[in-house]
């Protein structure tokens, strides 16, 4: 017995020194071998894997093709389940003790953002968020999403009712799951009224339960007599909100959130069912514009489960390249100090990659609602598909203003 | 509206009841509180899903939902082995943590497997039976209650049946009451133990077949359903699977109303809380100083 572990380990050790050999030869030909700048991510992966995952192949890609002056970029995922606080926290510990990791990038988990804002802005480093989730990634000064974040993506969404389509006693039911988000939810019911004219009908916001069961607030929305129902929620439950519509029989047009944007919720059962029509304003290109055309070429290679979020993917491509911009802006040592200082230079921006409706920028803002336009899209009833409607809307045009994350003090 | 909010509550409250009766049967027959059961239903229900959702396969709703049927009976026989083999004679209270840890295995393996942007279930039945007027709105009966309900109604009554009119009957209420002496008379104790877990996984899949869709189906709280079905169970004090049925009902209905009245629509989820209290005063309302301590 002892013989047959011993000639396992042998063999273990053996075929891991060939792999690596491997590894080392097909890094050749121009592929970056110098020391790596060290980025990490601080993700769900269970809840949110994409954005990391696929920043992690933009840098194997970029380091393939010869990295920053021959420096490979090395991206460090960090698990941190939502709702795991430590995880987060020491997550957010063990970069910032790590003098060299340069910048956080593609971190995506509910949460994050609010959690460890504060030790990055001490720490002098920057995050490039892949999904922001929580308000604290759009209103702090250290941080910058891709993607552009609930509060941004609720106003566009109840614009595109109202504005839109010509709703005149819209209903609004979004689920909240912490008092941040419940704050940000009745500031944006509150300035839409005041920018459009338009009075709801009925505002529901209830809080996140653990039965994630929204019925009740949507069968009293309902009862108020609405011409069209704005929804804020994720895919699961936001798909449950349409089928309660349905139940009561209703078929009132519906404008949900960008996070239902994935190839799977028209497919929904309760989506495909729904006799209504179905509105989205996504917060990237839709995946049959051209706009998309390396990224499509690049997802190929990452090891993608079929329910990943294709907007989450776009999210943590454009955090790669938005850190890659970055980098390239830099003069002298790659080192925290100086990324930092290239990020908050207005100089090195905008970067305008067609991805996104509008120039993204870091810059020395104290907060940042970088991306901030969305492209229109649609379910027709039955079809189970996305239709891209377009155009663009940018956040000035729908008079969009920052939102803080937290009710100003007095 | 409360009416029309109570009685659309109705529909996850029969769903209640028959987490409630499997709950009931379970814990007569196999003694254990199996607080995996909604779980290994949801994990089935997540292959015929995908199986149904690839563009590759498109299962057919019908077949999708027989293999939903036979991977949850086949984690639920395998839960049941390990506990029929390893703790035959432990305390419920172990055999019953046997499932808490079954659960949070499927719940994390299901999400590792199925990601974050899933679709809820697709319900075999859908469309509403007929609709009538009630003061403050319309109510409409949709075809799952009506299907969930007559589910309920044919467990109640088969099992029933089963038990107390069939010589298997029998055996089964005698591996429960009496596990010794049934093996010492030749009943195959393990075989019928595994049979009863495999039997409750079938059911619990069958049943979710029928949920309608705006039953959210998140991991954690699809799971955690089991605490609203584990209120109804003790209704019946975990005896009287009838009792567990009119407690299913009652619990979806009152969180349907309390979701009608905004002051205290945030504690709905109070309500299975409030019911489970209530019900252990009640049971203890005889016991002396000593013995309720």
């Amino acid at each position: 017995m002892r013989i047959t572990k011993k000639a396992i380990a042998v063999a273990g050790i053996a075929a891991l020194a060939v792999a690596g050999l491997t590894g080392c030869a097909s890094g050749g030909g121009g592929a970056a071998t110098g020391t790596p700048i060290l980025v990490n991510s601080i993700t769900d992966t269970k809840g949110f894997p994409e954005a990391a995952a696929v920043a992690a192949e933009v840098f194997a890609e970029y380091n393939a093709a010869g990295g920053f002056n021959g420096r490979p970029i090395k991206l460090t995922t960090i698990d941190a389940p939502t709702g795991d606080v430590n995880a987060a926290k020491n997550g957010a510990a063990d970069s910032v003790n790590n003098k060299d990791v340069v910048a956080m990038v593609g971190s995506s988990t509910f949460g994050e953002c609010a959690i460890n804002h504060s030790a990055y802005e001490q720490a002098g480093m920057v995050a490039f968020q892949g999904v922001g989730v929580d308000t604290f990634c759009f209103t702090t000064p250290n941080m910058a999403a891709a993607n552009n974040g609930p509060l941004f993506d609720i106003y566009a969404t109840a614009w595109n009712a109202i504005k839109v389509d010509g709703a005149k006693a819209p209903c609004f039911v979004a689920n909240s799951g912490d008092p941040s988000t419940s704050y940000g939810y009745s500031q944006v019911v509150k300035l839409i009224t005041e920018r459009t004219g338009v009075q709801w009908a009925d505002v529901q916001i209830p809080q996140q339960t653990a039965a994630n069961d929204y019925s009740g607030a949507v069968i009293a929305a309902l009862g108020h007599k609405c011409d069209a129902l704005v929804f804020g929620g994720v895919h699961p439950v936001v798909a449950a909100m349409i089928a309660v519509v349905a139940s009561q029989g209703s078929k009132l047009p519906v404008y949900v959130q960008t996070s239902c944007y994935d190839p799977g919720f028209p497919m929904d059962p309760a989506v495909k069912g729904y006799a209504g029509k179905v509105s989205v304003p996504a917060e990237f290109a839709p995946s049959d514009d051209a706009a998309n055309a390396d990224f499509n070429k690049l997802i190929k290679k990452v090891a993608a489960a079929p329910t990943w979020s294709y907007s989450f993917e776009q999210a943590g491509y454009l955090a790669a390249k938005d850190f890659i911009m970055t980098l390239e802006k830099v003069s002298g040592d790659v080192t925290r100090e100086s990324v930092t200082k290239a990020a908050k230079d207005d100089a090195t921006w905008p970067d305008s990659n067609p991805m996104r409706g509008n120039p993204w920028i870091f810059g020395s803002g104290t907060e940042h609602q970088a991306n901030s336009s969305t492209y229109l899209a649609e379910i027709a009833p039955g079809s189970g598909v996305w239709t891209s409607k377009g155009p663009w809307l940018q956040g000035a045009d729908m008079q969009w203003t920052n939102i803080p994350a937290v009710p100003p003090a007095g | 509206m409360i009416i029309v909010n109570g009685f659309a509550g109705l529909t996850q409250g029969a769903f209640f009841a028959i987490i409630g009766i499997m709950l009931t049967l379970m814990a007569q027959l196999t003694r254990v509180v199996n607080f995996s059961q909604l779980a290994v239903g949801m994990f089935g229900g997540f292959v015929g899903m995908t199986l149904m959702m690839s563009p590759d396969i498109q299962l057919n709703i019908w077949l999708a939902l027989v293999v939903s049927i036979l991977i949850s009976a086949a984690l639920s026989g395998i839960v049941g082995w390990i506990i029929a083999t390893w703790l035959p004679n432990a305390p419920i209270s172990n055999r019953s943590a046997v499932t808490v840890a079954a659960l949070l295995l499927i719940v994390s393996t299901a999400s590792v497997l199925f990601g974050a942007n899933h679709s809820n279930f697709t319900p075999v039945v859908s469309g509403n039976v007929t609709q009538f007027n009630v003061p403050g709105g319309i109510v409409f009966v949709s075809q799952n209650l009506v299907a969930l309900l007559l589910l309920a109604l044919v467990i109640l009554v088969a099992s029933s049946i089963l038990l107390k009119r069939t010589m298997f009957g029998v055996r089964l209420r005698a591996i429960s009451d009496r596990q010794s002496a049934a093996e010492l008379i030749g009943v195959n104790v393990k075989l019928l133990n595994v049979g009863v877990w495999v039997i409750s996984g079938a059911l619990i899949s069958l049943a979710i077949g029928f949920i309608p869709a705006t039953i959210s189906n998140d991991y954690i709280s699809f799971s955690l359903l089991i605490i609203g079905g584990s209120a109804a169970a003790l209704v019946g004090a975990f005896r009287n699977p009838w009792l567990a049925l009119v407690g299913g009902l009652l619990i979806g209905a009152l969180q349907g109303v309390c979701s009608a009245i905004p002051q205290i629509a945030p504690y709905k989820d109070w309500v299975v809380f409030i019911l489970i209290l209530v019900f252990l005063l009640w049971n203890q309302r005889k016991e002396v100083w000593d013995v309720a301590r």
